[in-house]
């Protein structure tokens, strides 16, 4: 992978359109300290709204301490990949990967080398609980697309392997990589915050990038 | 299967994933240094690490003892009360709030993942950062600060 941005399509949901985006290949200082802080208000006003309509704290997504700013002392590592996805001037999501150092634990692929998504997350705007109208759609597929073309370049032949964070209802994450990325869950390798742990095989990366119904 | 254009391709995905929360990664935030926080969250911050620290003091607890009986993890505890930069996880926040019975909305502006309502929140932190310097025992008047600032965090 080579930085730069390349054009790359997303679905503007207020409209039902098409629109041209950018997915950045490489990010730099001042795109992740735009981003965060684009982001952070609006999480911790969505936060702060949810708890005042009564929803369940357990149940909130768990991601209101991330900082993306605490990242960029990791930029031009050159063992990780820093992605972003730019419309209308703002990151709608953003990627971090590790290209080495991850091996698969599925048995069809085990011991075989895969991209390991470290961060992955979309800006508040385009999630459902947060924004009952969100702005854009696809971001979190278009992210991962982006994690199976590094795997395909790097000769991981599509193998992606992450840490999701806790929830496998509808429109939360573990059902995201599970039922929409079709990634297999392995209970056996939960992190040791008790995150589980999903992968991807080759065979699916391949649907995947395809898209339609299998 | 054919492949889908582009097009196609981001119009069926956008409605498989119909807005879903699909953050990866681990909840815990890493222990790098905020680069920009302001004096209000560094204050509110700085609070929440004394008023854990005094309120496992005032329990007689170790930091093992306290973390297993608010169900959290002890790194998490250590990070909290040793770094008042750290930003502690909802799930933690939540657990404290309910363990030491105070309001889970304050808590969480006191960690830095809820904006203040009001003035009146940051001076209350900010006062209560300012009188409880970190000791072993409790004095008579970290007592009575400790116990004023519990008072005002359980009103919700």
């Amino acid at each position: 992978m080579s930085n730069g941005s390349i054009p790359i399509r997303l679905l503007d949901l207020h409209q039902d359109a098409v629109v041209e985006a950018l997915l950045h290949q490489g990010l730099t200082e001042e795109q992740i300290q735009r981003a965060q802080a684009d982001w952070e208000p609006v999480r911790k006003q969505a936060i702060e709204t949810l708890l005042e309509r009564g929803y369940p704290i357990q149940e909130l997504p768990k991601h209101w301490g991330w900082d993306w700013t605490r990242k960029i002392s990791r930029l031009g590592n050159p063992l990780l990949g820093f992605y972003g996805l730019e419309c209308e001037g703002k990151m709608q999501g953003l990627l971090e990967v590790a290209k080495e150092g991850y091996l698969a634990k599925l048995p069809v692929q085990k011991g075989k080398p895969l991209i390991y998504v470290k961060y992955l997350e979309t800006a508040p705007w385009n999630i459902k609980i947060l924004e009952p109208k969100p702005r854009f759609g696809g971001i979190g597929s278009r992210l991962m697309r982006a994690a199976i073309e590094l795997s395909l370049s790097e000769d991981c032949k599509g193998r992606v392997g992450l840490h999701s964070l806790p929830g496998d209802k509808k429109g939360e994450p573990e059902w995201f990589y599970q039922h929409v990325c079709k990634m297999e869950p392995i209970e056996a390798e939960r992190d040791g915050e008790g995150l589980l742990y999903f992968e991807l095989t080759a065979e699916k990366a391949e649907e995947f990038l395809k898209g339609g119904k299998s | 299967m054919r492949t889908l254009d582009e097009d196609a391709w981001i119009r069926q995905k956008a409605a498989e994933e119909d807005g879903a929360f699909v953050s990866a990664g681990c909840m815990m935030v890493p222990a790098q240094p905020l680069p920009a926080a302001t004096s209000d969250t560094l204050a509110a911050r700085l609070s929440l690490s004394r008023f854990v620290q005094l309120a496992r003091l005032k329990l007689r607890l170790t930091k093992e003892q306290f973390a297993g009986k608010a169900q959290i993890p002890l790194k998490e505890l250590v990070c909290i009360e040793d770094d008042d930069q750290y930003t502690p996880t909802l799930r933690t926040v939540h657990m404290l709030a309910q363990f030491l019975k105070v309001s889970h909305v304050k808590m969480l502006t006191l960690a830095g993942l809820a904006q203040a309502k009001d003035a009146q929140f940051n001076d209350a932190a900010v006062r209560f950062a300012a009188m409880s310097e970190p000791i072993r025992q409790l004095t008579r008047e970290e007592q009575e600060a400790f116990d004023e600032f519990a008072k005002f965090l359980s009103n919700r």
